[in-house]
């Protein structure tokens, strides 16, 4: 049997993090969700998911989505992480990049596109592989 | 005493105050000195003619009838050369000759003393006088009569010709005058009888004391010689007094009542004052009855025109004011918008009674003009110095056809910031000094006052546009905050009804059929719905945040979608409206910004809509067009127009035509500042009120936009 995929999700809101879980569940992933940075740096060092999806704006919570990626680079420097936020910030998204931010996607989220994206790292992952 | 002598000193009384005033009041004043020479020479009569009515020794009479003969002889002269000044009239060679005349006369009296008077006669066993039957040796006193008889009826017509000219102020100085030197020159002729030997004692001699009343009363109200009050004032006191000295001295003379006549004085002087304090407060009441209500109008504006912050409520009092109190028949406050032109500009009508224009062109000459004057104006006078400057003829032309008798221009800091003009007072009399006065002290209030209120409005309307951009700023804070917080469980709403849909499909072989379609339909419900909301809450959004600053090359059909999602929501508030649209097909881009026609495009459907929606019928019509290389954004109504007097401010300050709680009248203001902009012509053209209206921008299309 195949090993899954792990895909862990974090946003403030929790009917979008549960939203995610459910496109990617259906999609053959292990999914994990968190809504807050002390959850989701918990469930990467649990489980060490392969792709993270990030919200960088987050309410309630001790660091925001480019400090959680930080942390995430100083554990593991080829998790693909696609980063999102509502408000185009250039020095967010230079950051991001910085630290290896595999896309950054705007708010609010298209199905669609997030499906397309995480389908393309999925691809360039295993291109990796070979 | 004889009352021939008593009528010299009512003379002497009353003309030598006269002279003095005359020549203390305005040494510069041509006119005003030559009035007084005038006066002077009936003072010399006065004295030479109490002289010799005085004393029966012969030897002095005749040294006062040669010292009254100074007064007659200079009497002539200075009315003609008064009447050649008061006239403007200049006559050199005549003037010479009768100066030199004059002096030849002048002459004869002290050195052909027998040629020119003669032996003198006793009259009227009272006095020694000249007496030509007797002595027809003095042909000289002949040809002076005849010289003198000449000269005055000369300066008479001179008088009675510029009379017939002249109009108001001037006609009613020359009425007074011609009276009050009739009067005086009756009394002259009088005291001619007994020279050809009739018997008419001179009584009317006393004549020549009453001419200065017209004269005063001319002064004081009809503003011949600027003397005030203490005219009238010095006056009464003479008059009372000599009366006081004079009725106890003819008693004392004629009935040889001398301890009587002594009594009388005292008591008469004991009373004096109380009689002249009496005759000066009637005096007061009756000639100065206007100051008097100019001192209650003045207490009255002063009062009032420093507590007033609005300059619709001053304009208003200023009016009032002048149209009221004074007695003004038509009146009209002209404020200047633009205190600081110094170019042409016009001024606005704030209030007025009567047939005035709306605007006033106030050119730069005009201004000048008006700055030269500072003070208010009567405009007849105004010809008289339009002479000297090529300014004031052109304010001669300015107020030209305009209903206007008095200009007061309201200056501070040499900025005109109010023209009041003043048309004829209601009573029909004439506008006086005082009348000029009043105007003056209200022009430097108002003038302080409009400054005040000009301060204030500024102060109100800079923290009234600090307080909205400040809301605004929080507004478009709070807006993007809202936007955020829908958009989340928007987004929610649509990804979850996706993972419903992805596990309905999976499972359809495992569900009825009715329940699969029931299920399907429903999430397109909720799918549609939550993209609308999410589509208004973008287009919201970005129109709360403005535009980038960047002007580029757009597209109007681009402005039209986030224009049409907008447009949901002022049909929503106003419904029944039967909007349409008209969009010409392959319209160039023009520079601008998407988000700018798309403010252009929802301020005036927002007015349109405002403005239909009591009607029965609602129509707006958007039309988008090519219209001569622009690209015309036009928006038609059938609602309730634009008045006329606004028309043309509606664009420049923020002004509404809706009722309080439904604009700030801020919108229009919006689109002429994008409009300057965009480099774009904008405008509104509408038949009046309740005849709807159309409102329109230009914008020039890129060449080669294509």
């Amino acid at each position: 049997m195949e090993k899954k995929l792990k895909l862990m999700i974090m946003d403030d809101e929790e009917s979008i993090v549960h939203y995610i879980k459910k496109l990617f569940e259906i999609r053959g992933f292990e999914t994990f969700g968190a809504i807050n940075s002390t959850q989701a740096l918990k469930i990467f060092e649990d489980h060490q998911p392969d792709i993270c999806i990030l919200d960088v704006l987050l309410v309630d919570s001790k660091m925001n989505g480019i400090e959680v990626l930080e942390q995430i680079r100083q554990k593991n420097k080829d998790t693909i992480c696609i980063m999102f936020t509502r408000i185009s910030d250039d020095d967010k998204i230079k950051k991001a990049n910085e630290l290896g931010a595999y896309e950054f996607l705007l708010k609010p989220l298209d199905g669609r596109k997030l499906k397309e994206t995480v389908a393309a790292a999925v691809e360039d992952m295993e291109k990796n592989k070979d | 005493m004889n009352f021939f002598a008593l009528s010299n000193i009512v003379i002497i009384l009353t003309n030598l105050p006269l002279t003095l005033f005359l020549f203390l009041n305005n040494k510069k004043e041509k006119t005003h000195i030559i009035l007084g020479l005038l006066c002077f020479s009936a003072v010399l009569w006065g004295i030479g003619a109490y002289g010799y009515s005085s004393t029966l020794n012969k030897e002095m009479a005749l040294f006062w009838w040669k010292f009254a003969n100074v007064g007659s002889i200079f009497s002539t002269v200075t009315f003609y050369f008064f009447i050649l000044s008061y006239l403007g009239i200049h006559q050199k060679y005549l003037s010479w000759t009768i100066s030199l005349t004059t002096v030849f006369f002048l002459y004869l009296n002290f050195f052909e003393t027998d040629m020119f008077i003669g032996n003198l006669e006793l009259a009227f066993n009272q006095f020694y006088y000249i007496n030509w039957p007797i002595n027809k040796i003095t042909p000289y006193l002949i040809y002076y009569l005849l010289y003198y008889f000449i000269l005055l009826s000369y300066s008479f017509i001179l008088l009675l010709k510029n009379f017939r000219q002249a109009t108001r102020i001037k006609k009613q100085q020359m009425k007074y005058l011609i009276i009050g030197m009739l009067i005086g020159f009756i009394g002259c002729h009088s005291c001619f009888a007994p020279v050809f030997g009739l018997d008419l004692y001179p009584y009317l001699n006393i004549f020549i004391a009453f001419y200065t009343i017209p004269i005063i009363y001319a002064i004081i109200r009809y503003r011949l010689m600027n003397l005030t009050l203490v005219i009238t004032k010095a006056s009464i006191f003479v008059l009372v007094y000599a009366l006081v000295l004079g009725i106890p001295l003819w008693l004392g003379y004629k009935h040889d009542l001398w301890q009587q006549s002594v009594w009388l004085m005292l008591f008469l002087a004991s009373v004096g004052p109380y009689i002249y304090s009496y005759l000066r407060k009637q005096a007061e009441n009756t000639l100065l009855q206007e100051q008097k209500v100019y001192q209650k109008t003045l207490k009255q504006a002063s009062y009032g025109i420093g507590r007033i912050k609005d300059l619709p409520t001053l304009n208003s009092l200023i009016y009032r004011t002048l149209s009221k109190s004074v007695g003004i028949h038509q009146c009209a406050v002209y404020l200047n918008p633009d205190k600081d032109a110094n170019q042409s500009h016009p001024l606005h009508l704030a209030q007025h009674d009567g047939s005035y224009p709306e605007r006033l062109m106030v050119t730069e000459p005009v201004l000048n003009a008006l700055r030269s004057f500072r003070e208010p104006f009567i405009t007849e006078e105004l010809s008289d110095k339009s002479s000297m400057q090529t300014d004031k003829k052109n304010l001669a032309e300015f107020l030209n056809g305009l209903n206007c008798h008095v200009v007061i221009p309201v200056i501070q800091s040499d900025k005109l910031l109010c023209l009041i003009l003043l048309g004829e007072k209601s009573n029909h009399t004439l506008y006086t000094d005082d009348d000029l006065t009043v105007f003056s002290i209200l022009a430097t209030q108002a003038g302080l006052a409009i400054e005040n209120c000009q301060f204030i409005e500024e102060e109100q309307e800079r923290i009234k546009s600090e307080g909205a951009r400040a809301r605004r700023e929080s507004m478009d804070m709070m807006v993007s905050t809202m936007a955020h917080e829908i958009d989340n469980p928007i987004t929610s709403v649509i990804g979850n009804s996706e993972i419903v849909r992805e596990y309905v499909e999976m499972n359809k072989s495992h569900m009825p059929e009715k329940a699969y379609e029931e299920i399907n339909t429903a999430l397109r419900f909720v799918e549609n719905d939550a993209e609308r909301v999410s589509k208004i809450i973008k287009a919201v959004e970005a129109y709360s945040k403005g535009g980038e600053g960047q002007i580029k090359p757009v597209s109007v059909y681009d402005a039209l979608e986030p224009y049409h999602t907008l447009l949901i929501l002022v049909k929503k508030k106003i419904p029944g409206v039967n909007y349409t649209e008209e969009v010409q097909d392959n319209l160039p881009p023009v520079m601008a910004e998407v988000i700018l026609l798309e403010e252009i495009l929802i301020n005036y459907a927002e007015n349109a809509f405002h403005a239909v929606q009591h009607n029965d019928e609602k129509n707006v019509n958007l039309k988008i067009t090519n219209h001569n290389d622009k690209l015309r954004i036009e928006i038609t109504d059938n609602g309730y127009g634009i008045p006329r007097r606004i028309k043309e401010q509606l664009f420049e300050v923020p002004t509404t035509t809706k009722g309080s709680s439904e604009g700030t009248g801020i919108g229009l203001y919006r689109i002429r500042q994008i409009c300057l902009i965009l480099n774009a012509q904008y405008g509104v053209d509408s038949q009046g009120e309740n005849k709807g209206s159309c409102f329109y921008v230009e914008i020039p299309f890129i060449k080669g936009g294509h």
